[in-house]
């Protein structure tokens, strides 16, 4: 969620990707339709090294096709008419657009997507990674929504992170939601006005 | 600054003063009277006045009375500060709460920090401190 929304504006949001995160519709960037991404578009863009999800350098035009076809409802390798489709649509839809305004849109959907992601401890990460990150999500909803892994491969990150929530609340672990993350930033510049 | 905040969600902000003792989300306040003087937000705040049974007998050992023998108040919740602050609570420092008034509370211990955007969230536990 952005940082300089405010917390009236949060909450609708909230609300809002709550509710459509379940309700099996697709979304849209800059006109282009996309599937909500799920840890199976993670990897594959992870392994394709997309900068939206590995970043290390700027994206360009070439990466943004490339995501926005690893995402389409249309996406299959092996279809050519399927990819045919997809790219007259994709051109249809960014001809007038710049790299910018496509990129911004991508961060905007990647932002939305991880609204609910949980904390992270701080300063207690691994030092090396030992599978992917995507296991450590089966790991924790198959056992507790009696899942298979290859359920939550296929299902959006925003209903793999809401599963998450009750989980953790049963752990101890602290939840937030992104409304309250607005609320506290603007009770804490409310505090530095005051000062 | 003008924020009064809503305790009913969906409702926009309104007012003509700075009100710090929202309770949207429970999002009380804690101040810290000795350690750190900062006021910061807090979740989850969760005192417990626990008692236990004592139960009086007679020689013979069979149960005449019984009293509830009140413990020590104690408690968790998670404490927000900006991920850059550099006063992070230790045991022994002592804050008051918005939800639970002049009542003063040590810090006993303070958990992993867990990062969320630009916050650090940190579990601490509590007891009541007696003077």
């Amino acid at each position: 969620m952005r940082a300089d929304i405010a917390y009236p504006e949060a909450l609708a949001l909230q609300s809002l990707v709550w509710n459509v995160a379940w309700s099996d519709l697709t979304e849209d960037i800059c006109g282009v339709e996309v599937m909500p991404i799920t840890p199976l578009h993670f990897v594959r863009l992870a392994a394709a090294r997309s900068p939206f999800v590995c970043g290390g350098r700027e994206p360009n035009m070439a990466d943004v096709g490339n995501f926005l076809w690893c995402l389409s409802p249309l996406y299959d390798p092996h279809s050519k008419w399927k990819k045919f489709c997809h790219w007259l649509c994709y051109y249809r839809a960014v001809r007038k657009l710049t790299l910018a305004d496509l990129v911004s849109g991508i961060d905007e959907y990647m932002d939305e997507a991880w609204q609910d992601a949980p904390p992270k401890p701080e300063g207690k990460g691994r030092a090396s990674a030992f599978y992917s990150p995507v296991v450590s999500l089966m790991h924790v909803l198959c056992p507790a929504y009696n899942m298979t892994p290859d359920m939550v491969k296929r299902m959006p990150y925003k209903q793999v992170f809401q599963l998450y929530k009750p989980i953790a609340e049963a752990l101890n672990l602290p939840v937030t939601a992104p409304a309250q993350i607005a609320l506290w930033r603007e009770r804490a510049k409310a505090r530095e006005a005051v000062a | 600054m003008s924020i009064q905040y809503p305790t009913v969600p969906l409702v926009t902000p309104s007012g003509s003063s700075y009100n710090d003792t929202g309770s949207v989300y429970g999002a009380g306040s804690v101040t810290f009277t000795s350690g750190g003087s900062q006021t910061c937000d807090c979740t989850d705040f969760n005192p417990e006045y626990t008692s236990t049974k004592k139960v009086q007998k007679d020689k013979n050992g069979v149960p005449v009375r019984q009293f509830a023998l009140p413990e020590i108040p104690t408690g968790s919740f998670n404490m927000i500060v900006a991920s850059n602050s550099t006063q992070i609570p230790a045991p022994g420092w002592t804050f008051t709460c918005t939800q639970t008034g002049t009542m003063s509370w040590l810090v006993d211990k303070v958990g992993t920090p867990f990062k969320q955007e630009d916050f650090l969230i940190l579990p601490i536990s509590f007891s009541q401190k007696i003077n």
